[in-house]
């Protein structure tokens, strides 16, 4: 077996090893941004601060929707303002505790909810 | 055992003397006869049905309504023994104390003493609807087998208790003509007279003292009945109907120099679904839903509000009950992902039901009962309704209702959602309770109330009513039970009159 030989043979191991390494690097890039790729695309909007907060954007949408039929004069901006003012102090779930606690309390559709919420819902309704 | 006797047989133009008349078999006056049995004081009880609805009797009670509509004047009523207790569905519960004060947001209450004047009476009156032990809300002692009541947070409502009269063949409540017969039977001071109709109070010619009853039977028959002391005992629309008809002596008629008589007109409304309860964990107790049984009682579960938040938030009484379950809307199924998610909560078992409700009403005095020239087969003058619900008297109830809600929430236990915001909403899941109420109502001044605290009636010495037509505000809970108190403490004060 030649020198050269040799060298081939040892740079194999070498190229398994970068193949297997790229594999994995694609593979785990796959597993952060497939799943991205697949969740519900929400356009970027001015309330995507606010709209963090909600657990579930798509189901708060579908309450904004009907908070927003019987509140046809909502303020989509005064609402970001006053709930940006509100959790700069307040986490939201300290602030959803002192709405119920306070009754302060709206409707959507009939469903009485905080208000803090349905403001939110209301926002992701909007943003869309 | 001796029958009772019947009207029509009665000599043409005889005159029957007696202590005491009671005008009206129904529970008010069977209770009141009862109540009487073992005192010597001489009793006729005058009952216009026999012992079984029948068409003709029937049609005395018909008359006109306008206004909001309202179950028909001879639909909403039972004309024979034993009255409105022959269709009524045995629901009893308590009064509040509450209900018994005077309140500057609730204008016109305020009865002239507080519950604690009938409290003494409402374990005979259980008694007599057959009700089983008194227990309500002491849900300790309905025993651990039921589950505990939902969790709520703090705030104005209440997981409160009804009981039942007593369930025949898990059909029937107490029929007081057919349960208390025998019973009337053997009162020796007693002569109950079927098919007798009074057709009118007439009075000494000084006004203040009731002299004689004119008597008639549809037979053709008329009599008379003079007796030391009447009560009338035929209920929140027929009381009215028989003093304002009277007007003989007082062209207003009798107790009525205030224009107060059929004033006041009040029923319960129960809008049907008013709204969807969501329970997140699915798990409800199952006296919410249905009747249940312990304890030789019979009771099932609602929501009330305090006595507390009531007075601090201005709201009328209101009692929702659990009714069927139900389905999720798109925006309710959204609503739970939410909560549960932000709760961290699991709503895998989410359910949902019905709620239904009686109401109180607030008190209107042009909500009422006047006599219209259309007579009965008796020459009686036939009654026309004006029926009426303000909008306050929903804003109110949603009120109570959003308050649920947020108590559900605050407990993480399930959340409200209220069906009816208009008052065409609101009308169109109408009924009512036939409970016919505050159309003689009671108040220590003559200028706000028709009878005095005692049941008289101002003005006329000897002369009383007997049963919700006295109530001047209503509460939630059903009349009958509270009628029965009331009734029950009337005779008390009758036995020192006649001592």
């Amino acid at each position: 077996m030649s020198v050269a030989d040799k060298a081939q043979i040892a740079r194999r191991p070498l190229l398994k090893g970068l193949a297997g390494a790229a594999g994995l690097a694609i593979a785990g890039a796959a597993l952060v941004e497939v799943p991205k790729l697949l969740a519900p695309h929400h356009p970027s909007s001015p309330y995507d601060d606010l709209l963090a907060q909600l657990p579930d954007r798509d189901s708060a949408a579908r309450i904004g929707a009907a908070y927003l039929a019987g509140h046809r004069t909502f303020d989509a901006t005064a609402a970001a303002t006053n709930l940006r003012r509100k959790l700069a102090s307040h986490s939201f779930a300290t602030a959803l505790e002192t709405d119920m606690a306070d009754a302060h309390m709206a409707e959507a559709h009939g469903w009485v909810l905080p208000e803090i919420l349905l403001a939110l819902c209301a926002l992701a309704a909007k943003a869309g | 055992m001796p029958a009772f006797l019947d009207a029509r047989s009665v000599p043409a133009g005889s005159t029957i003397e007696t202590d005491l008349a009671i005008i009206g078999g129904g529970p008010a006056g069977i209770s009141l006869a009862l109540a009487l049995a073992n005192t010597p004081i001489r009793v006729v009880l005058l009952e216009s049905g026999g012992t079984q609805p029948d068409a003709a009797t029937q049609n005395l009670y018909a008359g006109t309504e306008a206004g909001i509509r309202y179950i028909p004047l001879d639909a909403t009523r039972l004309r024979c023994l034993g009255g409105c207790s022959n269709h009524w569905g045995g629901w009893c519960r308590p009064l509040d104390p509450v209900d018994f004060e005077a309140r500057d947001w609730f204008a016109h209450s305020g009865w002239p003493f507080a519950r604690s004047e009938i409290e003494p009476y409402y374990s005979r009156a259980q008694s007599l609807v057959e009700a089983g032990p008194f227990v309500y809300d002491e849900p300790a002692r309905w025993g651990k087998n039921f589950g505990a009541p939902l969790q709520l947070g703090a705030g104005g409502l209440y997981t409160t208790f009804f009981q039942f009269s007593k369930q025949r063949d898990s059909v029937l409540p107490t029929h007081f003509g057919e349960r208390y017969a025998g019973d009337l039977k053997r009162i020796p001071n007693l002569d109950l007279y079927l098919h007798a109709n009074v057709t009118g109070l007439r009075l000494t010619p000084n006004a203040n003292q009731l002299d004689h009853l004119d008597v008639a039977t549809l037979s053709g028959n008329r009599f008379t009945v003079k007796p030391k002391l009447t009560i009338v005992a035929t209920g929140g629309i027929e009381t009215p109907r028989l003093l304002l008809a009277s007007n003989d002596i007082m062209p207003a008629g009798v107790g009525n120099a205030y224009d107060l008589v059929g004033r006041f007109f009040a029923d319960h409304p129960i809008p049907g679904q008013t709204a969807t309860l969501v329970v997140f964990d699915g798990r409800i107790a199952p006296y919410y839903q249905l009747i249940q049984t312990a304890n030789g009682a019979n009771f099932r579960a609602a929501f009330a509000p305090t006595n507390t938040y009531r007075q601090a938030r201005g709201v009328a009484d209101a009692l929702a009950t659990v009714e069927g379950e139900v389905q999720l809307d798109s925006t309710g199924q959204a609503a739970v992902a939410e909560m549960a998610a932000l709760f961290g909560i699991d709503a895998s078992g989410v359910r949902c039901f019905t709620l239904g409700c009686g109401m109180e009403i607030a008190p209107d005095p042009d909500r009422r009962l006047t006599l219209t020239g259309n007579k009965d087969a008796l020459g009686m003058p036939r009654l026309k309704l004006d029926m009426r619900i303000s909008d306050d008297d929903f804003r109110q109830y949603r009120n109570t209702l959003k308050e649920l809600s947020r108590q559900l929430l605050l407990a993480r236990t399930g959340m409200i959602r209220i069906l009816h915001t208009s008052r065409a909403e609101w009308l169109s899941v109408m009924d009512w309770g036939n409970h016919h109420m505050g159309t003689t109502r009671m108040n220590d001044d003559p200028r706000r109330g028709v009878v005095d605290a005692n049941s008289k009636v101002h003005g006329v010495s000897n002369l009383y009513v007997a049963g919700s037509a006295v109530f001047p505000t209503y509460g939630a809970s059903n009349p009958t039970l509270n009628l029965i108190a009331l009734v029950l403490r009337l005779a008390d004060h009758l036995k020192v009159r006649f001592r």
